[in-house]
């Protein structure tokens, strides 16, 4: 598993369980998984440990 | 041979040059010539096709030619395109602004225009605005600003404000949504909705403080998605926005559109 350019010595099992740990909510990023944007309802889904995965967080600006 | 004059065709002799045809057409007081989208301040022998502007710069020419002039400059085999593109650019703020200012310079003509704010102070150091403007709706003051530009431009101004029940409805049916929020809850909304599929998505993030401008980047998210901006840099106490940084970002955005028009058109021309 790879996320944001960085390989995972312990996979994450979902996306909700990475966007945890990574101290950010649900309602300001985008999750992007081998190259297709996820929907917020698949954020639980289980991960197989093979993904690569972007998760972009937004900031305020515009 | 033939060779358009003024956005006409016409038949000329072989070897003339533009100080010959504006004499021979009895063309008075030109002192504006572009030939091929070049500028033209020598004499200059015509080729077949060419595409010759010469007119007098002092005098508002009515009509047609006024119209296409106002391009002139441009590459030529766009402006169908650009006219048929149809862009809606969600919230009118330093982002939403600039990029529309871009796009019709460009020659974009059709665009939707959706914000429920007015104009205030703090907008003019980044906003396509005017001090004048202050405390009047900003898409009516963007559409006064844009059909300033190009009398032709075709809008469609609406004051609502976007949420997670109606953004859907608002941006379906575009080429091109122009993420110009100022939120990170908003940006996460637009991409994270069904509305805009079909479209082409481009949104804004990172382009607070100041910085190298090679810092502000186009990355590719999928293959309608695109995202612009330093990726990182949000608005925080005492770092705030710069018009230099965000009209950065928002050329970027105008110029990704116009890219994706141009290689749609070199593969498929019109």
């Amino acid at each position: 598993m790879i996320i944001n350019g960085q390989v995972q010595e312990q996979p994450y099992s979902t996306v909700l369980q990475i966007i945890s740990e990574m101290n950010l909510a649900e309602n300001t990023l985008v999750v992007l998984i081998n190259g297709q944007i996820v929907e917020a309802k698949d954020y639980q889904k289980a991960l197989n440990g093979t993904e690569i995965i972007e998760v972009i967080s937004f900031v305020t600006g515009g | 041979m033939e060779i358009i004059l003024n956005y006409s065709h016409l038949n000329i002799s072989e070897k003339m040059t533009i100080k010959q045809l504006i004499e021979d057409e009895q063309l008075a007081a030109v002192n504006l010539i572009v030939v091929n989208g070049v500028l033209e301040n020598e004499d200059y022998e015509l080729k077949a096709n060419d595409e010759v502007l010469a007119i007098d710069k002092h005098k508002l020419v009515d009509g047609e030619i006024i119209k296409r002039a106002l391009f002139a400059r441009n590459n030529s085999y766009l402006v169908t395109a650009l006219k048929q593109t149809k862009v809606v650019i969600l919230g009118c703020g330093g982002i939403g602004s600039n990029v529309a200012r871009l796009l019709v310079q460009s020659g974009i003509e059709q665009l939707t225009l959706i914000d429920y704010d007015v104009v205030d102070p703090t907008n003019l150091n980044r906003q396509f605005y005017t001090y004048n403007q202050i405390g009047s709706y900003k898409i009516d003051c963007l559409g006064d600003n844009l059909q300033a530009i190009n009398p032709n431009v075709k809008l469609t101004k609406l004051n609502v404000h976007l949420d997670k029940d109606n953004i859907a409805s608002y941006t379906a049916g575009y080429d091109f949504v122009i993420d110009g929020f100022d939120t990170p809850l908003m940006k996460s909304l637009i991409v994270n909705s069904s509305g805009w599929h079909g479209s082409y998505l481009i949104l804004a993030n990172g382009m607070a403080g100041i910085k190298p401008a090679s810092e502000i980047v186009t990355r590719k998210l999928t293959d309608d998605v695109y995202v612009c901006g330093d990726g990182s840099n949000g608005v925080k106490p005492r770092i705030g926005l710069m018009a230099t940084q965000v009209t950065l970002v928002a050329s970027q955005m105008a110029n990704k559109i116009i890219e994706i028009i141009n290689d749609r058109e070199k593969n498929e021309p019109r």
